[in-house]
């Protein structure tokens, strides 16, 4: 009997334990799980625009002469003018007294950065300043609105053809006197006014390029200065002949690093974004024809306010949000092939004073957001599309105590040295002109 | 080999009712731990896959058993069918079975093998016309592991939902039934139910990587049930009978302690933001009445058939789930059995056959789950020990609208040890 039941036990803790193998993964319709969806997208949130101006901002970080006129009916006349202060490296050459002057020239070397028809002759001129090229007090750079005392007559005028592709080079002729002077100097090795560096720079402070070219929008850029000698595009030359070569030899003053700069000059009189000039801190769009702009050179930029989203909890109390994208869409007809979109666009933290409170940060904590310029799939309409999920999940968590908000910006180095400019319709005037995708979590 | 154990009757039975309730405790614990003991999308729903097939010669004849009365073995399906049982033995049973799980969808198949135990029960006469049974068993199963893709509402892009399901009810019963007389007999079964059934899903946008849902959820769910049995026997000639059959339980409710935790995790750096944290909130879950009635035929004792109907109420079931539809489900089921007049081993033979068939609980976008089993099976006597063996084949289930089709598989083997130990010593 005992062995009987040992046998039954044994045989019921056989069969207590158990097994299973597989963990196939089963995919299944909807139906079977779900009758509503618990992840939801909307994309008829309003996003407020507006613009705002920043005062001024730096043009002399990016080492690049960058000139050139533009006329947009909508954002006015914009000048850039861009300076140098050229300098030699502490000692001059010695020159036999056989050998003879031939002729100063500012050497520029196009270096394909050209917007306009490049067909037809472009003519700027060339200013010698007259005042000390410096920082203003305070500053550590230039500004897009520092300018300086120049003499009256140009040292010279130049028509050329832009050929940015093939390219050439534009040689600028200073006048002869000048040259003839500086050559003197040099041949004589007396005591002059250019022996040494600060020298040389008291005395010459630097050239400004103004365009002349009125009738059409162009401009032009020149690597003025680079680490890297064979990229050097722009120079002054002392050009002389030795007794014993047929070939001319020159003497180099190079751009003086971080002493080149444009200084803009915007005339927005007679359009709609002459209230720029009037308005305060944040321009509605619709005081601007329905409009937002960012414009290189004047730093114009477009803040935008979404309301709702600090209401997120209209949409349910139970809600988390998965992803946020806001999509800008330039306004059409507004850009062209002479004057392109920009390839990119920053995004700032900016406070009611439209101060910069540092770059858009991603929910990761350390991608700054930027937009990248895409074409739709369908029409290859040009659109940006940005992140901004961080900036949804800030306001939602802050319930609108603060003003803090996002700006739209053209990148420092384009604003400082191109005509870049985005003109956007508010939502008003274009249903899809700014849209805010949000992907959202019921639960 | 019965007769010569040198001891009372009080003393053999705690003897050996002792090792009986150490098993009977382990696989109380064995059986609370969570075990996918099924891959069945179909578990999610309600308290899991009910097991409803009963005990070996039940599941053998199509899940029959109403009207079923035997004095070797217990009939789980209806408890006043333990006065058949010998008034001086002792029954203890087990069972195992193995099942083989094949899930076909529209584009997807896969299949499962697992293994598990059926039960184990003992039934004994307490006097006369009193009879008890004890018992556990698995009584639901809940395992799955399931993805859906679907449309983010307002956009053409989607979502994947991951959805991995575990756990199970177990049942612990004691059934008591009284003989009122020699032909009727009436029982009632008070079963605890107990177990978890845990969930734990995924949510994530297609093509963003951002942040991901994370949704744990835990029902840990408890209750009485009293199911009521009541058999008569209409005695024939030549050693036949006609037995009737009626089984009822009481409606009721479970109690069901919830738990959810509910996250948004950001993928980057695994940091989360708990949307839910909630733990053990009380809920409960109403089961309602359920009926059934069965009619056997005993000829000459060789050959029988049977005939059960329960109607199952299911539609009044609930469980927060708004996933699907609970319909009253209707079983119908057909069970026989043979038993040849031969001598010697082959004597204990007993063949079994039986069909199942239900119009279906669960009713998923206007589509009722019905389903239809075979059976068969055998048993046999080696000295005190009766095996029974069967094997059931069961379609559920459809391949449209995204649904999934279930075959299944199963054998099982079932012990029954009998033993006299209230029979008195004859020889001393």
């Amino acid at each position: 009997m005992c062995k009987k039941i040992h046998v039954f036990l044994f045989l019921s803790l056989l069969t207590i334990v158990s097994c299973n193998d597989s963990s196939e993964v089963f995919n299944i319709g909807e139906e079977f799980t779900n009758n509503d969806s618990k992840i939801t997208y909307v994309d008829t949130i309003t996003v407020q625009a507006s613009t705002i101006l920043i005062d001024s901002f730096t043009t002399s970080n990016y080492n690049k002469v960058f000139f050139g006129y533009n006329n947009d009916p909508i954002l006015g006349k914009t000048y850039a003018e861009s300076y140098v202060a050229f300098e030699h490296d502490g000692s001059l050459p010695d020159i036999d007294t056989r050998s003879s002057f031939d002729s100063l020239v500012i050497f520029m070397k196009q270096n394909g950065d050209y917007l306009g028809d490049s067909t037809i002759f472009k003519e700027f001129s060339v200013y010698r300043v007259t005042e000390d090229i410096e920082y203003n007090d305070d500053a550590s750079a230039f500004y897009n609105i520092d300018s300086f005392a120049r003499e009256d007559v140009p040292l010279a005028t130049k028509q050329f053809i832009p050929r940015p592709l093939r390219n050439d080079s534009i040689i600028v002729k200073l006048p002869n006197e000048l040259g003839n002077q500086w050559y003197d100097w040099i041949e004589t090795n007396t005591d002059s006014l250019i022996d040494t560096k600060d020298e040389f720079l008291d005395y010459f402070k630097g050239v400004v390029f103004v365009p002349n070219t009125k009738n059409e929008n162009w401009s032009t850029s020149f690597n003025g200065f680079n680490s890297s000698s064979t990229n050097l595009q722009i120079e002054l030359r002392l050009y002389y002949s030795k007794h014993d070569e047929e070939e001319n030899t020159y003497f180099s003053f190079t751009p003086r690093e971080n002493y080149i700069f444009s200084h803009f000059s915007i005339d927005r009189s007679g359009t709609v974004s002459s209230v720029l000039d009037t308005e305060g801190l944040k321009i509605p769009s619709t005081l601007t024809d329905n409009k937002v702009f960012m414009q290189a050179g004047s730093g114009v930029g477009i803040k935008i306010e979404i309301p709702q989203v600090e209401y997120m909890y209209d949409f349910g109390s139970n809600i988390t949000v998965l992803d946020a994208k806001l999509i800008m869409r330039p306004s059409k007809g507004t850009y062209s092939l002479s004057s392109l979109l920009p390839s990119k666009l920053s995004v700032l933290w900016t406070d009611k004073m439209n101060r910069n409170l540092g770059d858009f940060i991603d929910v990761d904590g350390e991608t700054v957001i930027t937009g990248t310029k895409m074409f739709d799939d369908l029409d290859d309409e040009p659109y940006y599309s940005f992140s901004i999920l961080n900036f949804v999940l800030t306001k939602m968590a802050t319930e609108s105590t603060s003003y803090n908000t996002l700006m739209f910006y053209l990148p420092d180095e384009s604003n400082a040295t191109s005509f870049d400019k985005l003109i956007i319709d508010d939502q008003s005037a274009s249903n899809n002109s700014f849209e805010l995708q949000i992907y959202y979590y019921t639960y | 080999m019965f007769y010569n154990l040198p001891c009372t009757m009080k003393i053999h039975l705690s003897k050996k009712i002792f090792p009986f309730l150490t098993v009977l405790f382990l696989s109380v614990s064995l059986t609370t731990n969570a075990q996918n003991n099924t891959i069945s999308p179909y578990s999610k729903l309600g308290l899991g896959e009910i097991d409803g097939s009963g005990f070996g010669r039940n599941a053998a004849m199509g899940g029959t058993g109403l009207a079923l009365r035997s004095n070797l073995g217990l009939n789980s399906i209806n408890p006043a069918s333990l006065t058949s049982l010998d008034s001086l033995a002792v029954i203890m049973e087990t069972g195992i079975h193995g099942d083989y799980t094949q899930l076909e969808t529209a584009s997807q198949s896969g299949a499962k093998a697992n293994a598990n135990f059926s039960y184990l029960a003992m039934g004994f006469a307490a006097s006369s016309r009193w009879f008890l049974s004890i018992g556990i068993n698995p009584y639901s199963s809940v395992g799955y592991h399931i993805q859906t893709t679907s449309p983010v509402s307002g956009s053409t892009n989607t979502y994947l939902n991951d959805i991995e399901g575990s756990g199970g009810l177990s049942c612990a019963y004691i059934s008591n039934a009284f003989k009122l007389s020699k032909n009727i007999s009436v029982g009632i079964k008070t079963s605890v139910l107990f177990g978890p059934k845990k969930e734990v899903q995924y949510y994530s946008l297609t093509g963003n990587d951002n942040f991901y849902i994370y949704k744990e959820e835990y029902f840990k769910f408890s209750g009485i049930r009293f199911d009521f049995g009541y058999q008569q026997i209409f005695p024939l000639a030549n050693k036949s009978n006609i037995v009737f059959g009626f089984n009822a339980n009481a409606p009721g409710y479970l109690k069901n302690k919830y738990s959810i935790k509910e996250s948004k995790v950001f993928t980057g750096s695994g940091s989360t933001t708990t949307l839910q944290d909630e733990e053990d909130v009380l809920k409960r879950v109403y089961f309602p009445a359920n009926f059934g009635t069965g009619l056997a035929f005993n000829f000459r004792e060789t050959f029988l058939v049977t005939a059960d109907y329960t109607f199952d109420q299911s539609s009044q079931f609930s469980l927060e789930d708004t996933y699907s539809d609970f319909v009253d489900n209707h079983i119908f089921a057909f069970g026989t059995e043979l038993q040849p007049k031969v001598k010697g081993f082959a004597k204990s033979f007993i063949y079994r056959g039986g069909l199942n068939y239900q119009t279906g609980y669960l009713q998923i976008d206007n589509q009722t789950l019905n389903s239809i089993g075979v059976t068969a099976g055998f048993g046999f006597q080696i000295r005190a020990i009766r095996f029974n063996l069967y094997a059931e084949h069961s379609w559920m289930g459809t391949t449209k609208n995204q649904l999934i089709k279930e075959r299944f598989t199963r054998l099982g083997l079932n012990l029954s040890l009998m033993d006299f130990w209230f029979q008195k010593r004859k020889f001393n």
